[in-house]
């Protein structure tokens, strides 16, 4: 019993921190509700339509967003144009009110992420989002914790693609995938930052 | 280790020691104490203990359960429905408009980020903004957000609805009679779009009329301008080439009277090695007066005949006999002194020396500066055509409250901002109002006005409707809306109008256009035209042509020689406050909490005295006084104020109102209690009686102490090129310092510095606001301010020295100076603030714990702590935040980064193009905002950056180099050219 409690103080903070870093803490490996039935599977997949269709934020500016209802209609003016799965969309579209979406990858508002830098530089959409294309609700699979983040920013080799297969959700390097990182690097002058301003300002 | 000190002497103050108030220089330390930081900074907020403060928090940390510590709350996210074509989520999207001011436009561009505008910048393209952009132009954005705005249509206090407004406007629109009951309210503009409503109504109701109203513009330079041409000029100095200029009681370098490009071209004028001088006179120690070379003071109603004395004194030394009939009042020897300086330099630089004057100077005086221009610059002077419509007439109110009174008048439409507060004391404009059957008031807030009028009507704020504008050299502007009203039954002030021109049927874009595509015309190709005059927010090909202009000479003489004596004992002296103006931005918290460059009083006006003449009456500083004029009385707490005339009582205009913005309401005392309207700008006669209480002022100037230290550094120019400054090379030579080193910087990469030109800045505070724009730096009351925790990054501290009666003053802006070795950074025991390898002394706020170790061991007193939550606030409040700087809460501590976003957001863009980044591509926000160019910024690994050359300016010097904090970010010494003659 003793033993226990000279124990406690130092193995509740450490369970703590265990804890916060594992997926019940980061929220990881969990499908999370949406408002449409969305299916990735289905659009990226089956109809392959590439990423960059509806979130081609991420190869401009900071936040790769999400589509507008008129993409959405883009298509399903023509094509489910009934359907009760559909209802939602068509309502926020008649209605131009936007469909309120659960989000799923979450930042605290201290950290300020680019995704166009990173999409620029070689780093591919499943290298975070993982397999996309294979989820029917989408979950985040990445523990989006800083030290995830460092790792990769501290060593980037053997992460980067080039940048026309950013958003090829198949894609694996053709050899070990540091030296094609490293090929990547030098012909994208790749060279991230690991000062605190790079993302808390 | 002995001190630091006993090695390196502290650089001895030559001559004069700068002081910061006047009670820190008898001594005297006001009550409460300052120590470093001010008494109770660290005080708990009131009416909650600090036991029940963590009652709560533990209550809170169980109730969250064990996922609330790491987990975020879920969120949603709200993508367009239809997003706009242009917008892409994240990336800011920049608009050119413009902002009105007295009538005229000044260029803006505002950031507009998805839809909401965020940050107000100077437009480059317009000739009258040159890319700055004033205090008042920035924080109008704050404006746009306000959640006091007035919501409500009401009609006699009844709320109602807009239609039933309107039924009325067309009823009273449909009238046959001419309109002789018709009179529109409103200020004088030089919008092409409101001139031709007036036109029009004015044709369809010849017996209208349109009565303006300014309590700025009382019509002294229009009638000094029709007594010297027989028209309405607008004299154009060439600030460009100016070596002499001479300003009769004129604040041309505050931004708000000045303008933007006078003080630029001024200052550009005044470089070493060839500085120009300037000589000022006037009765309140101005920004203009601060940055004289020779400043006399002197009782408001002594300026005028000093005016004359100076007219006298030229024609002497020019042979002009007709001039020297002036000037019969003796002057004392302090007067003759500047006046007979003043004239030799004049007559030395003949056409590039001219003289300006103030508003608040008689009609006679203008006149007579413009005699004196024209003489100097061969007979004639550089004016175009004066714009404003109605011109300004200070006796059109009084005779629309006659006609009023008479039973004339049935329908008001009130489109200047809140006459009833703003009127003479003596045009009892409020009471008459009660009499019009139908009067009409569109405003931003239920002030004042609102509540005499029958009908109350919100108004758009201006970056919610389309307008149009004209600069003072004529430059027009289409105003275009940044964002739907935010306010649902808001109505653009033009739209009340509109009926009566009968143009009710089209919309205010309809119209706007329509009148646009007349000036088209000529060119062809309206919609390509058009597309491109929103883009660059100017039209181009509509600058006034500048015309050489004689002046009638005699009548100016006539009227000159006409002036009344000046007078005797104390005098009033009526202002408009740098801050608030005439009070219409007196609802807006960023200016209130704006130290006031001269006083650093903030939320708050006073009574200014004179030293001598505060010993005279034994006042000192927050004493009460009532002041009676004419049967009217006001009571008003007192401030000495160095450089003050004696025997002058100066009362800043716009605090006081009663009604409206709550942020304004109750704060200061209302001078407009005194000012009669056959005395708009001094009276004599006043009576002064103590009464009893003390009022505590907010001010930010005797807090953050510097011990004395040599900060801000000021000689002439002429001791300067001779040899040098003394204390210069201990302020410029590396030195050793206390701290380890830290690890060598990347010779290939950034490093990052700005230099702060003492010599360019005029303390006119327009970095202060675009700091606090950029950086969601929140403004906290004055009850906080008085604790000392005000949270401005960026500070501009104000030092007088030498002479308590007529000093010199000295303005500095002041931020985080990011230390080589920065003694903020050995302390933190959390490693909240680190140093980048770009040099960058980077704050981080998810690791302050709140110890305030590092403002304690900070030498520049410039961190900021977050004693309570101040960013707290309404969904309005979060729209206008900056989403690239994080909104900081409680317990943390924050300070310049250097915009720190804006170095990383041009990273980012010259790495996706493989690219470096350009040099001036990061622009800090104080820099971009500042007229004067006085902040420099850039990267000191490039040779050729501006900031590298200024770096090593032989007028460059490191704040208390003596540390070896080695800062990135150098002063440069001010030099000042006084003339040999008095100096």
């Amino acid at each position: 019993m003793l033993g226990l409690m000279a124990v406690l103080p130092v193995a509740t903070p450490v369970a703590l921190l265990l804890l916060a870093r594992s997926p019940l803490g980061t929220g990881a490996f969990e499908p999370v509700q949406q408002p449409v039935q969305f299916d990735h599977r289905h659009h990226a997949a089956d109809e392959g339509i590439g990423c960059r269709y509806c979130h081609d934020g991420a190869w401009r500016g900071p936040s790769a967003g999400i589509p507008p209802t008129s993409r959405c209609m883009g298509c399903h003016a023509q094509i489910w144009n009934e359907s009760a799965l559909l209802a939602p969309v068509r309502q926020s579209y008649f209605e131009d009110r936007p469909i309120p979406w659960n989000r799923v990858h979450r930042l605290p508002q201290y950290v300020f992420f680019n995704h166009a830098i990173h999409v620029h530089k070689g780093v591919g959409c499943v290298s975070c989002h993982g397999r996309v294309d294979q989820m029917p609700l989408v979950e985040q699979v990445a523990p989006l914790t800083m030290g995830w983040c460092l790792e990769c920013h501290r060593d980037p080799a053997p992460h980067l693609r080039p940048p026309e297969h950013v958003a090829d959700m198949t894609w694996s390097p053709r050899g070990p995938a540091r030296d094609v990182g490293l090929l990547v690097m030098r012909a994208l002058d790749v060279s991230p930052r690991t000062e605190c301003s790079t993302c808390h300002r | 280790m002995p001190p630091l000190t006993d090695r390196y002497s502290l650089p001895v103050l030559e001559g004069a020691e700068p002081w910061r108030s006047l009670e820190a220089r008898q001594g005297a330390a006001p009550a409460p104490s300052p120590g470093e930081f001010p008494l109770d900074a660290d005080a708990p907020p009131r009416g909650l203990s600090r036991r029940v403060l963590l009652e709560l928090a533990a209550f809170g940390t169980a109730a969250a359960g064990l996922t609330g510590c790491f987990r975020a709350p879920p969120e949603k996210v709200l993508p367009y429905s239809r997003q706009p074509p242009d917008v892409t989520p994240g990336i800011p999207l920049h608009y050119a408009t413009g902002l009105l001011l007295e009538g005229y436009t000044r260029g803006v561009l505002v950031r507009s980020q998805e839809g909401r505008p965020t940050l107000v910048q100077g437009n480059p393209s317009h000739p009258e903004s040159l890319g700055a952009a004033g205090a008042h132009e920035q924080a109008s954005l704050l404006g746009l957000y306000d959640p006091h705005r007035a919501r409500a249509v009401r009609h006699r206090g009844a709320p109602t609805s807009l239609s039933q407004v309107f039924q009325m406007v067309r009823r009273r629109a449909a009238r046959q009679d001419g309109g002789a009951g018709l009179r529109l309210l409103v200020e004088p503009t030089a919008s092409p779009l409101w001139t031709r409503t007036f036109e029009r109504i004015l044709a369809r109701f010849p017996k209208a009329r349109v009565v303006p109203f300014s309590a700025t513009r009382t019509g002294n330079a229009h009638e000094g301008a029709r007594l010297a041409w027989g028209r309405p000029l607008r004299a154009m100095p060439d600030w460009g080439s100016a070596r002499a200029v001479v300003s009769l009681d004129d604040d041309f370098l505050s931004t708000l009277t000045g303008g933007l490009r006078a003080p630029r071209e001024f200052v550009s004028a005044r470089m070493p090695p060839a500085l120009n001088r300037l000589w000022v006179v006037e009765s309140r120690l101005s920004l203009t007066g601060a940055f004289a070379d020779e400043r006399l003071r002197a009782r408001p109603s002594r300026v005028p005949w000093i005016a004359q004395a100076l007219a006298a004194e030229l024609g002497r030394l020019l042979g002009r006999d007709a001039l020297r009939v002036l000037g019969r009042e003796a002057l004392e020897p302090a007067e003759h002194r500047w006046v007979a300086g003043a004239a030799r330099d004049l007559a030395e630089q003949g056409d590039e020396a001219f003289i300006v004057v103030g508003e608040s100077q008689p009609a006679a005086v203008h006149a007579l500066a413009h005699l004196l221009n024209a003489t100097l610059h061969g007979g004639t002077v550089r004016c175009v055509d004066s714009l404003l419509v109605p011109a300004p007439d200070a006796a059109a109110l009084p005779a629309l409250v006659a006609d009023i009174r008479a039973g004339v008048v049935d329908t008001l439409l009130i489109t200047a901002w809140n006459p009833v507060y703003r009127a003479p004391t003596d045009v009892p404009l409020g009471e008459a109002l009660g009499l019009v059957e139908d009067a009409v008031y569109c405003a931003l807030h239920d002030d004042e006005t609102a509540a005499r009028v029958s009908w109350s009507v919100p108004s758009t704020h201006p970056f919610e409707a389309w307008d149009d504008g004209r600069a003072v050299d004529g430059t027009a502007t289409v105003l275009q809306p940044l964002i739907a009203p935010l306010v649902e039954s808001a109505v653009p002030p033009l739209e009340l109008l509109a009926a009566f021109a009968g143009a009710l049927a089209t919309t205010p874009y309809e119209r706007l256009r329509a009148q646009w595509r007349e000036h088209a015309a000529a060119s062809g190709g309206f919609e390509e035209e058009w597309e491109r005059w929103l883009a660059e927010g100017v039209v181009p090909g509509t600058q006034l042509p500048v015309q050489q202009a004689a002046v009638d000479a005699a009548s100016v003489l006539a009227a000159a020689q006409s002036l009344p004596p000046s007078g005797d004992g104390l005098e009033l002296h009526f202002v408009t406050d740098v801050k608030v103006h005439d009070g219409r931005y007196g609802a807006n918290p960023w200016l209130q909490e704006l130290p006031d460059p001269v006083t650093q009083l903030t939320w708050d006006n006073a009574v200014w005295v004179s030293p001598a003449t505060a010993s005279r009456l034994s006042l000192v500083r927050g004493d009460r006084v009532r002041l009676e004029l004419h049967g009217r009385s006001v009571e008003a707490p007192v401030l000495v104020v160095p450089g003050q005339a004696d025997d002058t009582l100066t009362l800043p205009l716009g605090y006081g109102q009663r009604l409206g913005s709550p942020v304004a309401r109750g704060v200061g005392f209302d001078a407009q209690v005194l000012r009669f309207q056959d005395a708009p700008w001094w009276a004599s006669g006043v009576r002064l009686t103590r009464v009893e209480g003390h009022h505590g002022f907010a001010l930010t100037q005797e807090h953050w102490h510097m011990e004395g230290r040599p900060i801000a550094l000021q000689t002439t120019a002429a001791r300067f090129a001779a040899q040098g400054d003394a204390r210069l090379p201990a302020l410029q030579a590396p030195t050793e310092h206390l701290y380890p080193p830290q690890p060598v910087p990347d010779a290939s990469g950034h490093r990052w510095g700005m230099s702060i030109d003492l010599h360019r800045c005029t303390g006119c505070s327009a970095c202060v606001v675009a700091c606090q724009a950029e950086n969601n730096i929140p403004a906290v009351g004055k009850d906080q301010v008085r604790r000392g925790r005000e949270m401005h990054w960026l500070r501009i501290d104000r030092y007088f020295m030498g002479d308590a009666d007529n000093p010199s003053v000295i303005t500095q802006p002041l931020m985080c100076v990011h230390c080589e070795y920065a003694p903020c950074e050995y302390v933190c025991p959390v490693a909240a603030t680190v140093h980048s390898d770009e040099g960058l002394n980077q704050m981080v706020y998810n690791r302050c714990v709140g110890t305030r170790y590092c403002s304690n061991n900070c030498p520049y007193k410039v961190r900021r702590f977050n004693y309570l939550e101040y960013n707290r606030g309404g969904p309005l409040d979060r729209m206008y935040r900056n989403p690239q700087v994080t909104v900081r809460s409680r317990g943390v501590m924050e300070k310049c980064t250097y915009c720190v976003q804006r170095i990383e957001a041009a990273r980012i863009t010259a790495r996706m193009a493989h690219r470096a980044i350009r040099q001036g591509e990061v622009r800090t926000a104080c820099q971009q905002a500042c007229p004067t160019e006085a902040i420099v910024f850039g990267d000191l690994n490039q040779p050729e950056d501006p900031v590298t050359r200024l770096h090593q300016d032989p007028r460059h010097y490191a704040l208390l180099n003596h540390l070896g904090t080695q800062p990135r970010t150098v002063h440069l010494i001010r030099l000042k050219n006084p003339s040999e003659a008095t100096g």
